[in-house]
Protein backbone atom coordinates (compact mmCIF):
# COMPACT_ATOMS: atom_id res chain seq x y z
CA UNK A 1 0.00 0.00 0.00
CA UNK A 2 1.00 3.44 -0.67
CA UNK A 3 2.03 5.55 2.15
CA UNK A 4 0.29 8.62 2.84
CA UNK A 5 1.51 12.12 2.72
CA UNK A 6 0.91 13.53 6.01
CA UNK A 7 2.43 16.68 5.22
CA UNK A 8 1.22 17.71 1.81
CA UNK A 9 -1.21 16.54 -0.95
CA UNK A 10 -2.04 18.47 -4.23
CA UNK A 11 -5.26 16.42 -4.21
CA UNK A 12 -5.96 17.46 -0.65
CA UNK A 13 -5.39 21.19 -1.34
CA UNK A 14 -7.75 20.82 -4.46
CA UNK A 15 -10.51 19.32 -2.93
CA UNK A 16 -9.99 21.70 0.55
CA UNK A 17 -10.12 24.72 -1.58
CA UNK A 18 -13.09 23.40 -3.37
CA UNK A 19 -14.95 22.48 -0.11
CA UNK A 20 -14.35 25.83 0.72
CA UNK A 21 -15.12 28.22 -2.25
CA UNK A 22 -18.24 25.51 -3.10
CA UNK A 23 -19.61 25.42 0.70
CA UNK A 24 -19.07 29.40 0.65
CA UNK A 25 -20.23 30.04 -2.57
CA UNK A 26 -23.41 32.37 -2.01
CA UNK A 27 -21.56 34.85 0.65
CA UNK A 28 -18.71 34.61 -1.61
CA UNK A 29 -20.88 35.92 -4.78
CA UNK A 30 -22.90 38.41 -2.72
CA UNK A 31 -19.25 39.89 -1.28
CA UNK A 32 -18.46 39.81 -5.39
CA UNK A 33 -21.40 41.52 -6.62
CA UNK A 34 -21.37 43.83 -3.97
CA UNK A 35 -17.41 44.73 -4.58
CA UNK A 36 -18.43 44.91 -8.75
CA UNK A 37 -21.66 46.75 -8.22
CA UNK A 38 -20.30 49.57 -5.81
CA UNK A 39 -17.15 49.87 -8.87
CA UNK A 40 -19.81 50.33 -11.11
CA UNK A 41 -21.80 52.46 -9.70
CA UNK A 42 -19.17 55.01 -8.71
CA UNK A 43 -17.32 54.24 -12.11
CA UNK A 44 -20.76 55.45 -13.76
CA UNK A 45 -21.13 58.67 -11.25
CA UNK A 46 -17.87 59.47 -12.51
CA UNK A 47 -18.12 58.88 -16.20
CA UNK A 48 -21.64 60.23 -16.34
CA UNK A 49 -20.17 63.52 -16.20
CA UNK A 50 -16.59 63.54 -17.68
CA UNK A 51 -16.37 59.88 -19.56
CA UNK A 52 -12.72 60.74 -19.66
CA UNK A 53 -12.38 60.12 -15.74
CA UNK A 54 -13.50 56.47 -16.64
CA UNK A 55 -9.81 55.85 -17.11
CA UNK A 56 -8.74 57.13 -14.07
CA UNK A 57 -10.96 55.41 -11.44
CA UNK A 58 -7.67 52.65 -10.97
CA UNK A 59 -7.01 54.35 -7.71
CA UNK A 60 -10.66 53.94 -6.70
CA UNK A 61 -10.15 50.09 -7.51
CA UNK A 62 -6.73 49.84 -5.56
CA UNK A 63 -8.86 51.15 -2.21
CA UNK A 64 -11.37 48.36 -3.46
CA UNK A 65 -8.51 45.93 -3.56
CA UNK A 66 -7.20 46.67 -0.25
CA UNK A 67 -10.24 47.18 2.02
CA UNK A 68 -11.91 43.83 0.41
CA UNK A 69 -8.66 41.91 0.31
CA UNK A 70 -7.61 42.48 3.79
CA UNK A 71 -11.49 42.17 5.44
CA UNK A 72 -11.72 38.71 3.13
CA UNK A 73 -8.59 37.63 4.41
CA UNK A 74 -9.66 38.22 7.87
CA UNK A 75 -12.63 36.22 7.67
CA UNK A 76 -11.00 33.23 5.83
CA UNK A 77 -10.87 31.51 8.88
CA UNK A 78 -14.29 31.98 10.50
CA UNK A 79 -15.00 28.45 10.44
CA UNK A 80 -12.27 27.23 12.68
CA UNK A 81 -13.76 30.56 14.89
CA UNK A 82 -17.26 29.62 15.35
CA UNK A 83 -17.64 26.81 18.04
CA UNK A 84 -20.54 25.05 16.28
CA UNK A 85 -17.94 24.96 12.66
CA UNK A 86 -14.88 24.55 14.07
CA UNK A 87 -14.94 20.64 15.20
CA UNK A 88 -15.65 19.14 11.55
CA UNK A 89 -13.01 21.62 10.76
CA UNK A 90 -10.46 20.69 12.56
CA UNK A 91 -11.04 16.76 12.28
CA UNK A 92 -11.18 17.32 8.16
CA UNK A 93 -8.18 15.23 7.35
CA UNK A 94 -5.82 17.48 5.62
CA UNK A 95 -2.63 19.01 7.22
CA UNK A 96 -1.88 22.20 9.12
CA UNK A 97 0.43 23.13 5.63
CA UNK A 98 -2.61 22.69 3.75
CA UNK A 99 -5.08 24.73 5.78
CA UNK A 100 -2.39 27.43 5.51
CA UNK A 101 -1.62 27.32 1.93
CA UNK A 102 -5.24 26.91 1.15
CA UNK A 103 -5.87 30.49 3.06
CA UNK A 104 -3.28 31.73 1.72
CA UNK A 105 -3.78 30.84 -2.32
CA UNK A 106 -7.34 32.18 -1.80
CA UNK A 107 -6.68 35.49 -0.19
CA UNK A 108 -3.64 36.48 -1.62
CA UNK A 109 -3.75 34.80 -5.48
CA UNK A 110 -7.19 33.66 -6.25
CA UNK A 111 -8.75 37.48 -4.79
CA UNK A 112 -6.35 39.62 -6.83
CA UNK A 113 -6.84 37.41 -9.99
CA UNK A 114 -11.20 37.79 -9.91
CA UNK A 115 -10.55 41.56 -8.20
CA UNK A 116 -8.42 42.16 -11.30
CA UNK A 117 -10.98 40.76 -13.63
CA UNK A 118 -13.93 42.27 -12.06
CA UNK A 119 -12.33 45.32 -12.30
CA UNK A 120 -12.18 44.89 -15.94
CA UNK A 121 -15.51 43.69 -16.11
CA UNK A 122 -16.65 47.26 -14.57
CA UNK A 123 -14.37 49.44 -17.26
CA UNK A 124 -16.31 47.60 -19.87
CA UNK A 125 -19.79 47.66 -18.54
CA UNK A 126 -19.14 51.55 -17.66
CA UNK A 127 -18.06 52.32 -21.38
CA UNK A 128 -21.26 50.38 -22.72
CA UNK A 129 -23.76 51.68 -20.46
CA UNK A 130 -22.31 55.07 -21.11
CA UNK A 131 -21.59 54.59 -24.54
CA UNK A 132 -18.21 55.30 -24.18
CA UNK A 133 -15.76 53.64 -27.27
CA UNK A 134 -13.90 51.09 -25.61
CA UNK A 135 -10.20 51.70 -26.34
CA UNK A 136 -6.63 49.46 -25.34
CA UNK A 137 -6.10 52.32 -22.72
CA UNK A 138 -9.37 52.12 -20.70
CA UNK A 139 -7.67 48.57 -19.67
CA UNK A 140 -4.49 49.37 -19.42
CA UNK A 141 -4.66 49.97 -15.69
CA UNK A 142 -5.43 46.77 -15.09
CA UNK A 143 -2.82 45.29 -16.93
CA UNK A 144 0.11 47.85 -16.14
CA UNK A 145 3.20 47.25 -14.01
CA UNK A 146 1.79 50.16 -11.61
CA UNK A 147 -1.09 47.54 -11.06
CA UNK A 148 1.03 44.56 -10.80
CA UNK A 149 3.56 46.75 -8.20
CA UNK A 150 0.21 47.51 -6.03
CA UNK A 151 -0.82 44.32 -6.29
CA UNK A 152 1.97 42.48 -4.95
CA UNK A 153 1.84 44.93 -2.06
CA UNK A 154 -1.48 43.65 -1.23
CA UNK A 155 0.06 40.44 -1.43
CA UNK A 156 2.92 41.69 1.05
CA UNK A 157 0.97 42.79 3.41
CA UNK A 158 -2.30 40.76 3.75
CA UNK A 159 0.06 38.35 5.02
CA UNK A 160 -0.64 40.10 8.86
CA UNK A 161 -4.03 40.13 8.30
CA UNK A 162 -3.78 36.46 7.71
CA UNK A 163 -2.12 35.94 10.65
CA UNK A 164 -4.62 38.27 12.83
CA UNK A 165 -7.55 36.23 11.01
CA UNK A 166 -6.13 32.70 13.01
CA UNK A 167 -4.77 34.80 16.10
CA UNK A 168 -7.99 36.58 16.78
CA UNK A 169 -10.88 35.13 17.31
CA UNK A 170 -13.65 37.72 16.86
CA UNK A 171 -13.75 41.42 14.94
CA UNK A 172 -10.49 40.09 13.16
CA UNK A 173 -10.25 42.92 10.27
CA UNK A 174 -10.34 45.74 13.28
CA UNK A 175 -8.14 44.00 15.63
CA UNK A 176 -6.00 43.43 13.36
CA UNK A 177 -5.90 47.13 12.11
CA UNK A 178 -5.89 48.12 15.60
CA UNK A 179 -2.94 46.06 16.50
CA UNK A 180 -1.11 47.41 13.23
CA UNK A 181 -1.96 51.28 14.27
CA UNK A 182 -0.73 50.62 18.30
CA UNK A 183 2.13 48.84 17.16
CA UNK A 184 3.43 52.06 15.04
CA UNK A 185 2.65 53.93 17.78
CA UNK A 186 4.92 51.91 19.73
CA UNK A 187 7.68 51.81 17.61
CA UNK A 188 7.59 55.54 16.66
CA UNK A 189 7.55 56.62 20.03
CA UNK A 190 10.88 54.09 20.94
CA UNK A 191 12.48 55.61 17.92
CA UNK A 192 11.64 59.15 19.27
CA UNK A 193 13.16 58.22 22.60
CA UNK A 194 16.35 56.79 21.16
CA UNK A 195 16.87 59.53 19.14
CA UNK A 196 16.45 62.05 21.35
CA UNK A 197 18.64 60.28 24.01
CA UNK A 198 21.45 60.06 21.72
CA UNK A 199 21.10 63.05 19.15
CA UNK A 200 19.75 65.32 21.49
CA UNK A 201 16.84 65.66 18.87
CA UNK A 202 13.61 64.19 17.71
CA UNK A 203 13.28 65.51 14.14
CA UNK A 204 16.15 65.66 11.34
CA UNK A 205 16.54 64.99 7.73
CA UNK A 206 18.93 62.59 6.73
CA UNK A 207 21.01 65.65 5.82
CA UNK A 208 21.17 67.06 9.34
CA UNK A 209 21.93 63.20 10.37
CA UNK A 210 24.78 62.82 7.93
CA UNK A 211 26.17 66.08 8.86
CA UNK A 212 25.62 66.13 12.86
CA UNK A 213 26.61 62.56 13.13
CA UNK A 214 29.86 63.05 11.59
CA UNK A 215 29.78 59.45 10.68
CA UNK A 216 32.24 57.74 8.51
CA UNK A 217 31.96 57.25 4.99
CA UNK A 218 31.15 53.47 5.59
CA UNK A 219 28.93 54.06 8.17
CA UNK A 220 27.10 56.62 6.12
CA UNK A 221 26.75 53.84 3.75
CA UNK A 222 25.43 51.74 5.62
CA UNK A 223 23.07 54.15 7.70
CA UNK A 224 21.89 55.78 4.08
CA UNK A 225 21.81 52.92 2.14
CA UNK A 226 22.24 49.34 3.22
CA UNK A 227 19.85 49.68 6.06
CA UNK A 228 17.63 50.87 3.85
CA UNK A 229 18.09 47.99 1.55
CA UNK A 230 17.90 45.61 4.30
CA UNK A 231 14.35 47.43 5.08
CA UNK A 232 13.32 46.82 1.24
CA UNK A 233 14.59 43.31 1.42
CA UNK A 234 12.42 42.26 4.48
CA UNK A 235 9.59 44.16 3.54
CA UNK A 236 9.74 42.50 -0.18
CA UNK A 237 11.34 38.97 0.77
CA UNK A 238 10.47 38.38 4.18
CA UNK A 239 7.39 39.74 5.48
CA UNK A 240 5.25 37.33 3.88
CA UNK A 241 7.42 33.87 4.89
CA UNK A 242 7.44 35.34 8.43
CA UNK A 243 3.67 36.26 8.64
CA UNK A 244 2.87 32.81 6.79
CA UNK A 245 5.00 31.20 9.37
CA UNK A 246 3.32 32.53 12.27
CA UNK A 247 0.06 31.55 10.98
CA UNK A 248 1.20 27.96 10.43
CA UNK A 249 2.20 27.77 14.57
CA UNK A 250 -1.95 29.65 14.36
CA UNK A 251 -3.22 26.56 13.29
CA UNK A 252 -0.90 23.92 14.85
CA UNK A 253 -1.82 25.09 17.91
CA UNK A 254 -5.71 25.65 17.12
CA UNK A 255 -7.80 24.74 19.74
CA UNK A 256 -11.73 24.49 20.16
CA UNK B 1 -6.66 1.27 19.93
CA UNK B 2 -7.16 4.59 21.87
CA UNK B 3 -4.10 4.66 24.64
CA UNK B 4 -4.50 7.31 27.18
CA UNK B 5 -1.35 7.93 29.57
CA UNK B 6 -1.09 10.36 32.41
CA UNK B 7 -2.91 12.97 30.85
CA UNK B 8 -3.01 16.44 32.68
CA UNK B 9 -5.65 18.65 31.68
CA UNK B 10 -6.96 21.85 32.59
CA UNK B 11 -9.23 24.91 31.83
CA UNK B 12 -7.75 26.83 34.41
CA UNK B 13 -4.63 26.69 35.94
CA UNK B 14 -6.29 26.37 39.02
CA UNK B 15 -7.87 23.31 39.19
CA UNK B 16 -7.17 20.69 36.71
CA UNK B 17 -10.08 18.78 35.26
CA UNK B 18 -7.56 15.61 34.67
CA UNK B 19 -4.61 14.75 36.58
CA UNK B 20 -3.10 11.76 35.86
CA UNK B 21 -5.60 10.26 33.44
CA UNK B 22 -5.21 6.71 32.33
CA UNK B 23 -7.49 4.72 29.59
CA UNK B 24 -7.34 1.69 27.38
CA UNK B 25 -9.78 1.50 24.69
CA UNK B 26 -9.49 -1.91 22.89
CA UNK B 27 -11.23 -2.18 18.95
CA UNK B 28 -15.08 -3.83 18.31
CA UNK B 29 -16.12 -2.22 21.33
CA UNK B 30 -19.18 0.26 21.60
CA UNK B 31 -17.98 2.21 24.74
CA UNK B 32 -20.52 4.35 27.13
CA UNK B 33 -18.81 6.87 28.43
CA UNK B 34 -21.44 8.31 31.15
CA UNK B 35 -20.62 10.96 33.77
CA UNK B 36 -22.60 14.45 35.52
CA UNK B 37 -22.62 17.47 33.93
CA UNK B 38 -18.77 18.54 34.18
CA UNK B 39 -17.00 15.24 34.73
CA UNK B 40 -14.74 15.56 31.41
CA UNK B 41 -16.68 13.64 29.32
CA UNK B 42 -16.96 16.07 26.48
CA UNK B 43 -13.37 17.09 27.05
CA UNK B 44 -12.26 13.48 26.98
CA UNK B 45 -13.36 13.03 23.70
CA UNK B 46 -12.10 16.32 22.17
CA UNK B 47 -8.84 15.21 23.58
CA UNK B 48 -9.05 11.86 22.01
CA UNK B 49 -10.20 13.48 18.59
CA UNK B 50 -7.45 16.35 18.94
CA UNK B 51 -9.62 18.94 19.68
CA UNK B 52 -8.27 20.48 22.76
CA UNK B 53 -4.29 19.63 24.24
CA UNK B 54 -3.40 18.46 27.35
CA UNK B 55 -0.74 19.71 29.08
CA UNK B 56 1.45 17.04 29.69
CA UNK B 57 1.06 12.96 29.17
CA UNK B 58 -0.62 11.43 26.13
CA UNK B 59 -3.37 9.91 23.65
CA UNK B 60 -2.43 8.29 21.18
CA UNK B 61 -5.53 6.72 18.71
CA UNK B 62 -4.47 4.04 15.93
CA UNK B 63 -0.60 5.08 16.92
CA UNK B 64 -0.61 8.77 16.26
CA UNK B 65 -0.44 11.19 18.27
CA UNK B 66 -4.22 12.87 18.29
CA UNK B 67 -2.90 16.61 18.65
CA UNK B 68 -0.84 16.21 15.89
CA UNK B 69 -4.11 15.94 13.69
CA UNK B 70 -1.89 14.35 11.07
CA UNK B 71 -4.24 13.58 7.80
CA UNK B 72 -3.85 9.54 8.05
CA UNK B 73 -5.33 9.97 11.43
CA UNK B 74 -8.17 12.08 11.07
CA UNK B 75 -9.22 9.79 8.44
CA UNK B 76 -9.80 7.14 10.74
CA UNK B 77 -11.75 9.50 13.15
CA UNK B 78 -15.18 11.24 13.25
CA UNK B 79 -16.64 13.15 15.89
CA UNK B 80 -20.63 13.62 15.93
CA UNK B 81 -20.23 16.60 18.50
CA UNK B 82 -23.60 17.57 20.33
CA UNK B 83 -23.53 21.16 19.09
CA UNK B 84 -23.01 21.56 15.38
CA UNK B 85 -23.78 24.38 12.73
CA UNK B 86 -23.78 23.21 8.81
CA UNK B 87 -23.27 25.12 5.47
CA UNK B 88 -26.47 26.41 3.25
CA UNK B 89 -25.98 23.48 1.15
CA UNK B 90 -27.84 20.24 -0.25
CA UNK B 91 -27.30 17.22 1.71
CA UNK B 92 -25.49 15.62 -1.70
CA UNK B 93 -23.29 18.79 -2.28
CA UNK B 94 -22.38 18.40 1.26
CA UNK B 95 -21.55 15.11 0.75
CA UNK B 96 -19.82 15.75 -2.79
CA UNK B 97 -17.77 18.13 -1.18
CA UNK B 98 -16.54 15.87 2.19
CA UNK B 99 -16.46 12.71 1.02
CA UNK B 100 -13.29 12.70 -0.89
CA UNK B 101 -11.38 13.33 2.31
CA UNK B 102 -12.01 9.83 3.30
CA UNK B 103 -10.33 7.36 1.01
CA UNK B 104 -12.80 4.88 2.47
CA UNK B 105 -15.95 6.50 2.41
CA UNK B 106 -18.74 4.32 1.44
CA UNK B 107 -21.40 5.97 -1.39
CA UNK B 108 -23.78 3.58 -1.34
CA UNK B 109 -23.50 3.23 2.07
CA UNK B 110 -24.39 7.13 2.79
CA UNK B 111 -27.39 6.83 0.02
CA UNK B 112 -28.39 3.77 1.90
CA UNK B 113 -28.29 5.49 5.17
CA UNK B 114 -29.76 8.55 3.71
CA UNK B 115 -32.97 6.75 2.36
CA UNK B 116 -33.21 4.71 5.64
CA UNK B 117 -33.42 8.17 7.61
CA UNK B 118 -36.07 9.15 4.95
CA UNK B 119 -34.06 12.35 4.21
CA UNK B 120 -34.14 14.37 1.44
CA UNK B 121 -30.95 14.19 -0.53
CA UNK B 122 -31.99 17.43 -2.51
CA UNK B 123 -32.70 19.76 0.65
CA UNK B 124 -30.48 22.24 2.09
CA UNK B 125 -28.76 21.15 5.46
CA UNK B 126 -29.94 24.60 6.93
CA UNK B 127 -33.45 24.04 6.81
CA UNK B 128 -33.54 20.29 8.20
CA UNK B 129 -34.69 19.85 11.91
CA UNK B 130 -31.88 19.59 14.73
CA UNK B 131 -32.85 15.73 14.91
CA UNK B 132 -33.03 15.09 10.61
CA UNK B 133 -29.05 17.36 10.92
CA UNK B 134 -28.16 14.78 13.37
CA UNK B 135 -29.31 11.83 11.62
CA UNK B 136 -27.57 13.15 8.18
CA UNK B 137 -23.89 13.55 10.27
CA UNK B 138 -24.31 10.15 11.66
CA UNK B 139 -25.12 8.91 8.28
CA UNK B 140 -22.24 10.67 6.76
CA UNK B 141 -20.02 9.69 10.10
CA UNK B 142 -20.70 5.71 9.29
CA UNK B 143 -20.04 6.55 5.67
CA UNK B 144 -16.56 7.41 6.03
CA UNK B 145 -15.52 3.89 7.80
CA UNK B 146 -13.16 5.57 10.07
CA UNK B 147 -12.05 2.98 12.42
CA UNK B 148 -12.41 5.53 15.67
CA UNK B 149 -16.32 7.23 16.04
CA UNK B 150 -16.81 9.82 19.07
CA UNK B 151 -20.57 10.90 19.49
CA UNK B 152 -21.45 13.31 21.68
CA UNK B 153 -25.24 12.87 23.33
CA UNK B 154 -26.35 11.62 19.69
CA UNK B 155 -29.64 10.51 20.95
CA UNK B 156 -30.64 14.51 22.17
CA UNK B 157 -32.95 15.82 20.11
CA UNK B 158 -34.29 12.39 17.85
CA UNK B 159 -38.15 11.18 18.36
CA UNK B 160 -38.68 7.97 19.33
CA UNK B 161 -38.79 6.17 16.14
CA UNK B 162 -35.46 7.75 15.07
CA UNK B 163 -34.05 6.49 18.27
CA UNK B 164 -34.53 3.27 17.53
CA UNK B 165 -33.53 3.53 14.10
CA UNK B 166 -30.45 5.11 15.32
CA UNK B 167 -29.66 1.51 17.24
CA UNK B 168 -30.35 -0.82 14.91
CA UNK B 169 -28.34 1.61 12.30
CA UNK B 170 -25.36 2.11 14.93
CA UNK B 171 -25.33 -2.22 15.50
CA UNK B 172 -25.74 -2.90 11.86
CA UNK B 173 -22.63 -0.96 10.69
CA UNK B 174 -20.25 -1.68 13.87
CA UNK B 175 -17.45 -3.20 12.33
CA UNK B 176 -14.38 -5.68 14.42
CA UNK B 177 -11.99 -2.76 14.19
CA UNK B 178 -14.15 -0.33 15.14
CA UNK B 179 -14.36 1.54 18.13
CA UNK B 180 -17.01 3.99 18.76
CA UNK B 181 -17.38 6.07 22.18
CA UNK B 182 -21.13 7.46 22.91
CA UNK B 183 -20.99 9.82 25.61
CA UNK B 184 -24.48 10.22 26.84
CA UNK B 185 -27.03 11.15 29.97
CA UNK B 186 -29.30 9.08 27.92
CA UNK B 187 -28.64 5.89 29.39
CA UNK B 188 -32.17 3.94 28.75
CA UNK B 189 -31.81 5.20 25.18
CA UNK B 190 -28.56 3.20 24.43
CA UNK B 191 -28.96 0.79 27.05
CA UNK B 192 -29.26 -2.20 24.55
CA UNK B 193 -26.25 -0.73 22.51
CA UNK B 194 -23.46 -0.10 24.88
CA UNK B 195 -21.04 -2.10 26.20
CA UNK B 196 -18.50 -1.47 28.07
CA UNK B 197 -19.35 1.18 30.67
CA UNK B 198 -17.38 3.95 31.43
CA UNK B 199 -18.30 6.23 34.10
CA UNK B 200 -16.13 9.29 34.94
CA UNK B 201 -16.74 11.72 37.93
CA UNK B 202 -15.14 14.75 38.62
CA UNK B 203 -11.93 14.26 35.61
CA UNK B 204 -11.52 10.37 37.08
CA UNK B 205 -12.76 7.19 35.62
CA UNK B 206 -14.40 5.56 38.31
CA UNK B 207 -15.61 2.74 36.32
CA UNK B 208 -15.26 0.81 33.36
CA UNK B 209 -15.89 -2.70 32.88
CA UNK B 210 -18.10 -5.06 30.04
CA UNK B 211 -21.35 -5.62 30.42
CA UNK B 212 -20.13 -9.63 31.02
CA UNK B 213 -18.60 -8.34 34.22
CA UNK B 214 -21.24 -6.59 35.49
CA UNK B 215 -23.85 -9.00 35.05
CA UNK B 216 -21.66 -11.29 36.53
CA UNK B 217 -21.02 -9.46 39.52
CA UNK B 218 -23.98 -7.20 40.03
CA UNK B 219 -27.70 -8.41 40.23
CA UNK B 220 -30.19 -5.20 39.25
CA UNK B 221 -33.58 -4.51 40.68
CA UNK B 222 -35.58 -1.59 39.90
CA UNK B 223 -38.64 -2.48 42.01
CA UNK B 224 -37.80 -4.77 45.08
CA UNK B 225 -39.13 -4.69 48.56
CA UNK B 226 -36.15 -4.97 51.02
CA UNK B 227 -36.25 -8.14 53.32
CA UNK B 228 -35.22 -8.01 56.71
CA UNK B 229 -31.33 -8.67 56.81
CA UNK B 230 -30.80 -8.05 53.24
CA UNK B 231 -28.01 -6.14 52.45
CA UNK B 232 -28.22 -4.51 48.74
CA UNK B 233 -24.78 -2.55 47.81
CA UNK B 234 -26.95 0.29 46.60
CA UNK B 235 -30.43 1.31 47.28
CA UNK B 236 -32.83 4.20 46.15
CA UNK B 237 -35.90 5.17 46.90
CA UNK B 238 -38.49 4.49 43.80
CA UNK B 239 -42.11 4.81 43.47
CA UNK B 240 -43.56 1.59 45.35
CA UNK B 241 -40.24 0.35 46.73
CA UNK B 242 -36.57 0.55 46.11
CA UNK B 243 -34.35 0.06 43.16
CA UNK B 244 -31.15 -1.83 44.56
CA UNK B 245 -28.16 -3.27 43.40
CA UNK B 246 -27.34 -5.88 44.93
CA UNK B 247 -23.95 -8.37 44.52
CA UNK B 248 -24.52 -11.96 42.44
CA UNK B 249 -23.43 -14.09 44.70
CA UNK B 250 -26.32 -16.93 43.32
CA UNK B 251 -24.69 -15.89 39.85
CA UNK B 252 -27.90 -14.72 38.59
CA UNK B 253 -28.48 -13.48 35.47
CA UNK B 254 -30.45 -9.93 35.57
CA UNK B 255 -30.97 -6.92 33.25
CA UNK B 256 -28.40 -3.74 32.79
CA UNK B 257 -29.85 -1.14 34.47
CA UNK B 258 -27.73 1.36 32.99
CA UNK B 259 -29.59 4.39 34.93
CA UNK B 260 -29.03 2.46 38.31
CA UNK B 261 -25.82 0.94 37.48
CA UNK B 262 -24.40 4.55 37.03
CA UNK B 263 -26.51 6.25 40.41
CA UNK B 264 -25.07 2.82 42.28
CA UNK B 265 -21.04 3.81 41.02
CA UNK B 266 -21.47 7.59 41.79
CA UNK B 267 -22.84 7.19 45.24
CA UNK B 268 -21.04 4.37 46.24
CA UNK B 269 -17.60 3.90 44.08
CA UNK B 270 -15.66 2.31 46.73
CA UNK B 271 -18.34 -0.44 47.72
CA UNK B 272 -19.00 -1.34 43.84
CA UNK B 273 -15.49 -0.98 42.36
CA UNK B 274 -14.81 -3.21 45.42
CA UNK B 275 -17.10 -6.07 44.77
CA UNK B 276 -15.41 -6.18 41.00
CA UNK B 277 -11.79 -6.74 43.11
CA UNK B 278 -12.98 -9.04 45.88
CA UNK B 279 -16.50 -10.40 44.77
CA UNK B 280 -18.01 -10.97 48.05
Amino acid sequence: MKAKNNTFSLTRLFFLGKRQVLGNLSGFLIAFGAFAGTLLVISLLAGYSDPGRLSRIAPLFYVALFIGGYVFTSNIFAELHSPQRSIPFLTLPVSKLERLLNAWLLTAILFPVLALLSYALVVFLAHLILGVPLTATAFSMVWSKSAFNVVMIYVITQSIFLFGAIYFRKHNFIRTLLSLFVLQIVISIFLTIIVYLLFGKTHFSEEVFVQQTNLSPAMEQFFTKTLVDIAKFSFNYLLVPFFLMLTWFGIKERQV
Amino acid sequence: MITIENIVFSYNHKKPLFEGLNLRLEQGNIYGLLGKNGAGKTTLLKIIAGLVFPQSGSCRVNGFESKDRIPEALEDIYILPEEFELPSISILQYAALNAPFYSRFDHDKLNRLIEEFQLDGSKKLNQLSYGQKKKFLLAFGLSTNARLMLMDEPTNGLDIPSKSQFRKVIAASMEEDQIIIISTHQVRDLQSLIDPVIIMDEGKIIFNQTNESIMQHLVFEPQHRLQEGEKPLYAEEVFGGVAAVFANKAGRDTRIDLELLFNAVVNKTQVINEEFANPS
